[in-house]
């Protein structure tokens, strides 16, 4: 009962009243919880334990850099309109002046330049779209490098490359709708690329664009895509998402009382909360001051779309910048059939993306055929626990990386004053060659840091004493260590094996590693 | 547990918070008002929010409500009893819905045919392909001109010229974009020369066979020691070869950018001797 | 008669008096032509000054009359004063070496010096003279468009300058004076082509155009020098993602949880709530196929 006092004595701390101000909102909330009968869920709820590695609220990165979009967004939508009719500009923009351009370049030009705090509110949207992929990239990096993609994770995982997808249709169809110079030109690439499509190419060309290049209809339609039918995805799917690390509790580190059948950390009320709601002010703080103190997208500058006209540092958004790579790197190689084309954008716009993603999709089963780990893991690995996998995923980067350079290349050429062709060849070399160097150097890294010896020789509570006659006491702390569990039999005896050549000690730490997880 | 703060210099930190969150928000507040909205808006909120996440945190973490507490972690897998469980359940209500081949076939057609129901509807979004990449504006006896509408004349002077004309009549059109060009006539290849070019002018479609961007970057340098010439595509750096019926020499583009064939008419100005030989940009898979 | 009537008809003082006049004539006609060699002296020691700097700094690369000098650098007869104005005022002559891109640089000479090479190469051919660039009597807007059309491609719509092949630059076009841009409109300096099909008003009105970029014609906040997404792209990394994983090292564990034992044991509520339960709704303990139906 004493703990049932404790709950009441934080809820004291945390109001700032008297008894009077705390009794109204425990009282709302336990009208709610009478009619649902929902009152030992609520407790049990609150009290509910979260690990609390730092890497672990790069979720919640993302989680609240979405939160941002969408209240920024809807803001947005009061004063954006989705057409492509054309009317003449009249607004305070001098140099654009008595320019034909579309009603959405034209409302676009309004919320930036005459309605106040518009501008402020559209670069916090366009910032937090950029920091919202990158926030799900190093999310999906700590997750599978951590291994918490395995059983019974592996559903969440699939989800969670859904929602990647969906985020960078998100920002395409979101860049896509001011109908500017910059990404008109992007979405002629798109056309092009679906036109390259095998079969129904044409046809799907039309079915989207309402009719050949330019058409008038591409704009109306990516804007309800963009507004409801993509976040309304993503919503449902981020649900289930939470849900499943809710239902399933997060994965945690090994340590000191940490086993495979627990979870240790803090609770949901009032730590994780506190901290959790305050991750969001403060994200919210970053992306609010991006957009305070940086231009992004000035589409005044690019001016609206017109077929003729081109700009050089064409690039899209940094999020699609793999693909844009893809496209500039890629050997002029076509493959011609008879009267058939496959073009080189299916190869370098449709194929790669699709290796790219699939791959992503499949790291659970690829895993799971590589290691024959069947089993369910609920305590994460340090990247240097499973070097296979660490190198792996390095190479993986290390490629996309490239292709993400492959996009900037024209940039990078002026910048460092060489000429594009030169940039280009030391890409597509670094794109063959920099994988598998990043996958030996890293596996080659995992081995010798797990050659170390492991914190339980290293970090120590109780000191060693040196006794009066010159020798010394080590207190033995193995067995804090011994009640932890996680590895399906066998994982880390593999690995041992193959390390064996490199003496026992390194054999003796696997299998500890092996013993800890029971 | 206690009520009172257990570390003095974080309760400050929160507390300094807070009143930078109050501050900036009353910032934020006047500089909606002020000329320069944009940065004292939005700094006056950037303030405003971070005051407060800091603040909440340094709360949290300061006011001794670091812990580890472990709760324990129901195994997830299911028992083989409990799927014993599902099953039966499953198979006791197949018994009693019972097997009927022929109305889940039936209900398995119906549904295929309520889909095909739906083709239509998805079939207005866009009407069919009626040939339209076949041809552009461009015809025999069409005058080039540019975006304004003025014709080129032939005899206009300097060479390494570049311009963006339109066939007249057609101005604006995507597909009858071309980008005309005046070199030194001896450095026309020939078969470039055969296909149609006047006193050194020659003019390609601007639309990059790659991926369909407008090709408007033109370097050249005839001036030694080194001599550049090329149509540069800006999305992806595809370099054509303007002297040689603009075939790619570099990036990603795999065919030359069509040449338009033009001539001079009676007055002196460029025109258009026929449409294009193929389609222009990049092509679908059926136009190899 | 008296005697100075005498003298003043004699036909000797008619015949000095023609002759005076006669050579007052001519010496005023002298002293014109003397002046139009004095107004030529004006320039003439522009055109000396021009001459003795082209001699010693020029002719190495162009020749000594300007013809060019071959692997060195091209003829002058045709570059006329606009070209010569250009690549004097913005620093791109003289070139250290044939081999490199003239870019735009520190200006090599003084204001008189420019003048007098202008001068100079003036007299050595013909080709387009300065231009008279007034971005006031341009449309901003039209300028707009035809930049977009004709320039953009190389100079980035900000004016920021990228990179065109053939390891060649377009520059940066913020610094530039309006009579530099029309200069180099008529002339297509370095790997710029010509652009005939542009006239005085359109170049008035690019002029104009390219002063709006120069300006701040944002709401006072930074672009990045105008190098468009990628730059954007790294922001958004280095000034935003990075800060924000610093904010959660700070906030969570930096350790993976090694740093303290366990100080509880599982706690005698979490027990009492778990065996209290037996709906499956439940998320912290399943229900054991022994508890249910």
């Amino acid at each position: 009962m004493t703990d049932h006092d404790t709950t009441v004595e934080t809820g004291e701390t945390g109001d700032d009243g008297g008894r009077a101000r705390r009794g109204v909102v425990e009282r709302s909330v336990e009208a709610v919880t009478t009619r649902t009968g929902t009152s030992t869920w609520l407790t049990t709820t609150l009290r509910k334990v979260f690990p609390t590695h730092f890497s672990f609220l790069w979720g919640e990165l993302a989680l609240y850099s979405f939160v941002i979009l969408l209240l920024t967004g809807t803001y947005l939508t009061f004063f954006f309109e989705g057409s492509q009719e054309e009317l003449i500009y009249a607004g305070d923009y001098e140099p654009l002046r008595g320019q034909e351009v579309s009603a959405a370049f034209d409302s676009v030009m309004r919320i930036s330049f005459e309605t106040k705090g518009g501008l402020l509110i559209r670069q916090m949207h366009h910032w937090a779209a950029l920091v919202f992929v990158g926030a799900v990239a190093i999310h999906m990096a700590r997750v599978y490098f951590t291994g918490a993609f395995r059983r019974p994770r592996d559903l969440n995982w699939v989800i969670g490359v859904a929602l990647l997808v969906l985020a960078l249709a998100a920002g395409f169809t979101g860049y896509s709708l001011p109908d500017d110079l910059l990404s008109g030109t992007g979405l002629r690439i798109t056309h092009a690329i679906i036109l390259s499509i095998p079969f129904v190419g044409e046809r799907l060309t039309y079915l989207i664009f309402g009719g050949d290049w330019p058409g008038t209809d591409i704009v109306g339609r990516l804007y309800p895509v963009h507004i409801l039918l993509i976040p309304g995805l993503i919503i449902v799917l981020l649900t289930v998402h939470l849900a499943l690390v809710w239902h399933q509790k997060h994965t945690q580190f090994r340590g000191p009382g940490r086993t495979q059948s627990n979870v240790v950390g803090e609770r949901v009320w009032p730590a994780f909360a506190l901290k959790s709601i305050g991750l969001f002010f403060l994200v919210a703080a970053v992306i609010t001051a991006m957009g305070a103190l940086f231009d992004i997208n000035a589409v005044w500058l690019y001016g609206p779309y017109d077929v003729a006209e081109a700009t050089s540092y064409a690039q899209p958004d940094w999020y699609i910048g793999f693909l844009e790579g893809s496209l500039r790197l890629f050997p002029p190689w076509e493959t011609r059939i008879g009267g058939f084309m496959i073009n080189n954008i299916v190869y370098s716009g449709i194929v790669v993306p699709t290796l790219i993603f699939g791959g992503l999709f499949a790291v659970p089963w690829i895993e799971r055929r590589l290691t024959g780990d069947h089993a369910d893991h609920h305590l994460a690995d340090r990247p240097r626990d499973a070097p296979n996998r660490t190198g792996i995923g390095a190479a993986s980067i290390t490629a996309v990386t490239v292709l993400f350079l492959g996009g900037s290349q024209d940039v990078i050429a002026g910048t460092l004053n060489v000429s594009v062709g030169r940039v280009n060849t030391a890409l597509q070399i670094l794109f063959l060659v920099g994988p598998p160097v990043a996958f030996w150097l890293t596996r080659r890294s995992c081995l010798a840091l797990l050659d170390r010896p492991g914190p339980e020789r290293t970090e120590r509570r109780a000191p060693i004493e040196r006794l009066a006659d010159g020798g010394y006491r080590v207190p033995l702390e193995v067995e804090d260590w011994m009640d932890a569990g996680g590895a399906a039999p066998g994982h880390f005896d593999r690995i041992a094996e193959e390390h064996t050549v490199r003496g026992t000690k390194q054999a003796h730490t696997h299998s500890e590693n092996a013993r800890r997880e029971t | 547990m206690t009520d009172r703060p257990v570390n003095t210099r974080a309760h400050r930190a929160a507390v300094a918070s807070f009143v930078v969150a109050i501050v900036g928000g009353i910032v934020a507040a006047w500089g909606y008002w002020s000329d320069e909205t944009e940065v004292w808006l939005g700094v006056g909120l950037a303030a405003s929010s971070g005051g407060i996440g800091l603040g909440l945190v340094a709360w949290a973490k300061y006011l001794d409500l670091d812990e580890h507490v472990a709760q324990r972690r129901a195994p997830l897998r299911t028992t083989p009893a409990e799927r014993e469980e599902f099953h039966t359940e499953l198979a006791r209500s197949r018994a009693t819905v019972g097997r009927r081949p022929l109305l889940a076939a039936l209900l398995g057609g119906s549904l295929a045919s309520l889909a095909v129901g739906f083709v239509g509807p998805i079939g207005s979004l866009g009407p069919r392909p009626r040939g339209e990449r076949d041809a552009t504006a461009w015809a025999a006896g069409r005058r080039l001109v540019t975006a304004d509408g003025e014709p080129i004349a032939v005899d206009s002077e300097g060479f390494d010229q570049l311009a963006t004309v339109f066939p007249e009549g057609g101005i604006g059109r995507d597909d009858s974009q071309v980008v005309l060009l005046r070199v030194i006539p001896g450095l026309l290849t020939e078969r470039t020369v055969a296909r149609g070019t006047v006193e050194g002018w020659v003019a390609y479609s601007k639309i990059c066979t790659h991926a369909g961007c407008s090709v408007g970057l033109f370097g050249v340098d005839s001036r030694p020691p080194e001599t550049i010439r090329q149509l540069v595509c800006p999305c992806h750096q595809s370099v054509f070869d303007p002297v040689d019926s603009a075939r790619p020499v570099g990036g990603p583009a795999t065919r030359s950018l069509p040449q338009l064939a033009i001539g001079s008419d009676d007055e002196g100005f460029l025109v258009a001797l026929d449409d294009f030989d193929r389609p222009v940009g990049p092509v679908a898979w059926d136009e190899a | 008669m008296s005697r100075l009537g005498r003298l003043l008809h004699s036909p000797v003082l008619v015949a000095v008096a023609l002759v005076g006049a006669l050579a007052g004539g001519v010496a005023l006609a002298v002293a014109d032509a003397g002046a139009a060699p004095a107004q030529d002296g004006s320039d003439g020691p522009l055109l000396e000054l021009g001459s003795e700097l082209y001699a010693t700094q020029c002719s190495n690369c162009h020749g000594v009359s300007g013809g060019g000098v071959e692997g060195r650098g091209p003829t002058l007869r045709t570059e006329g004063t606009a070209a010569t104005d250009f690549v004097l005022r913005t620093g791109r002559m003289p070139l250290a070496s044939p081999e490199m891109q003239a870019q735009a640089g520190p200006v090599r000479y003084s204001e008189e010096e420019i003048l007098a090479l202008v001068a100079f190469v003036d007299t050595l051919g013909d080709g387009p003279a300065i231009p008279d660039v007034d971005p006031a009597s341009g449309d901003v807007a039209r300028g707009g468009e035809l930049y977009r059309l004709n320039c953009a491609a190389c100079h980035v719509a900000s004016g920021a300058g990228a990179p065109i092949g053939g390891g060649r630059q377009a520059p940066n076009l913020l610094d530039s004076t309006p009579t530099e841009v029309g200069e180099a409109i008529l002339i297509g300096p370095g790997a710029m082509p010509v652009f005939g099909a542009l006239d005085a008003d359109d170049i008035d009105s690019i002029a104009a155009y390219i002063e709006t970029l120069d300006e701040e014609n944002t709401a006072g906040t930074s672009s990045f020098g105008g190098a468009g997404p990628v730059a954007e792209g790294l922001a958004a990394w280095l000034l935003a993602l990075v800060p924000l994983i610093a904010l959660t090292r700070w906030i969570g564990r930096p350790k993976a949880g090694r740093d303290r034992p366990v100080v509880e044991e599982l706690d005698p509520l979490d027990e009492a709530v778990a065996d209290r339960r037996t709906e499956p709704s439940a998320d912290v303990a399943p229900v054991r196929s022994e508890g249910s139906s």
